[in-house]
């Protein structure tokens, strides 16, 4: 069996297409200065070492710009095997303050897990072009499906956990979603006591408290949607279609219960959907057709 | 009967095909990320948080306010209130852990100190000691509990702890 990364399937203003927005993921998921001084709960790397000098002002802005530096070198695809550990470390290391404050945030970690994953996949075809020689394409090919992977992984967990913690009940439980969204409504406005759109949320809180059933099904839709990710894998046309249906997953969860997962969406565009590749071939199919209608 | 069922409906190639197409070696990163998450749970970037899935009859969320009883928006102490809520219950278990015989005889007490203990936490913040005039006197924490009742959520507001 043997893994799916060749044939070479992304065309090069794809792979730049995809350096660039994940890049950019990367850098913008990367806070530049974190307004805390300690790690009253360490979590993940600092439960290892103590990353309290990850708090210092000046320190995080040097960083910043190593980070700035290290994407700027994946994006050319120089030094990658120096650029993508840096990126990683400051990415992983920044975030694990953030995650050290007794609330465990799960936006960015998607970004990190993709990070993760293509500099594994970095070092891996490394380490396979020291017993044969692989071109820099097939490279970059591993690390982009080692990144698709890591995004199918992040839902496909997401969805066994759900059975997991639940041993399996959670769609009989859906059907008390109205007392999240009843939750996430006020959350939102305790934020900044902005009442903008609290008695919507709290209208459909109550609307979902009252019609279980319907809710259910609806909650059973994006279970089957996260347990069916890594089919996102299969192709293009299975990635453009599960890759739209987590998007759309996403929007109407962000619409009810204000929890927009950005960055998964984000990710989920650059690796999985690639509307970039969609629309060139649109294009193309498009000065095919007025050239046949032309033509005479 | 089974058997010629099982022959007839091809699932055995159906298996087969599905194994071939989600081999473990066809997808490294898939398998190895999702076994990973599982085992190390939450610790970053791993994690085995079920997004949306904490769907219980009950919840709570909680929101700070001033001396005077009025509400204060969480983003002036530098945090988000899911966030806020999020510290607060680690107190809280924190607090059960070490003492479950005072929960077991007041089922308020860790309530009271995770409230006690943020309350120290935001003391802490740099957002919260450069805010003028001072946001600190007579800060409370309030617990809202939710409950779904006959097709509806219903709340209640409790003060769980509160600075001089």
């Amino acid at each position: 069996m043997k893994e799916a990364t060749s044939p070479p399937t992304h065309p090069p203003y794809e792979r730049l297409f995809m350096r660039v927005s994940f890049a950019w993921v990367v850098l913008v998921s990367t806070p530049a200065a974190v307004d805390v001084r300690s790690l009253p709960a360490p979590n993940g790397l600092a439960r290892l070492i103590d990353l309290t000098f990850l708090t210092d002002p000046q320190l995080l802005s040097v960083l910043h710009t190593v980070l700035l530096i290290a994407l700027g070198l994946y994006i050319v695809r120089i030094l990658c095997w120096l650029a993508l550990p840096v990126a990683l470390l400051i990415n992983v290391g920044i975030n694990t303050v953030i995650n050290s404050q007794g609330a465990i945030h799960h936006a960015m970690q998607i970004v990190s897990l993709a990070l993760l994953a293509q500099t594994a996949a970095h070092f891996y075809g490394l380490w396979l072009g020291c017993r044969a020689p692989r071109s820099e394409v097939s490279l970059e090919e591993r690390e982009i499906s080692w990144a698709q992977q890591a995004v199918a992984a992040a839902y496909f967990v997401a969805g066994l956990t759900k059975l997991i913690a639940t041993h399996g009940a959670w769609i009989f439980r859906a059907r008390f979603m109205g007392v999240q969204i009843f939750k996430t409504a006020y959350q939102e406005y305790y934020n900044q006591l902005d009442p903008a759109g609290l008695d919507r949320q709290v209208a459909i809180a109550q609307f979902a408290a009252g019609h279980g059933p319907l809710i259910a099904l609806i909650a059973g839709l994006g279970l089957g949607l996260e347990l069916l990710a890594p089919v996102m894998l299969l192709g293009r046309k299975w990635g453009l279609l599960l890759g739209c249906a987590f998007v759309a997953f996403h929007l109407s969860i962000s619409s009810v219960m204000q929890l927009s997962f950005v960055f998964h969406q984000l990710l989920v565009l650059i690796f999985i959907v690639s509307p970039i590749y969609w629309i060139v071939q649109l294009g193309k199919g498009g000065a095919h057709l007025v050239r046949r209608v032309t033509s005479p | 009967m089974a058997a010629g069922l099982f022959h007839r409906l091809r699932l055995r190639e159906g298996l087969r095909h599905f194994w071939r197409l989600f081999h473990p070696r066809r997808w490294p990163a898939l398998f190895g990320l999702t076994v990973l998450c599982l085992l190390l749970q939450e610790n970053y970037p791993f994690s085995d948080f079920p997004m949306y899935s904490s769907f219980a009859k009950n919840s709570y969320y909680i929101y700070l306010a001033d001396g005077k009883g009025e509400a204060l928006g969480t983003n002036q102490f530098g945090l988000t209130t899911p966030g806020m809520k999020k510290i607060f219950e680690s107190k809280r278990r924190a607090a059960i852990r070490k003492d479950i015989t005072a929960q077991e005889q007041d089922p308020f007490w860790a309530d009271r100190a995770a409230g006690a203990a943020l309350l120290r936490y935001l003391e802490g913040l740099p957002a919260v000691q450069r805010q003028v005039p001072s946001l600190l006197p007579g800060l409370e924490v309030r617990r809202v509990n939710l409950l779904w009742k006959a097709g509806r959520v219903e709340a209640t507001t409790r003060i769980v702890a509160q600075r001089p």
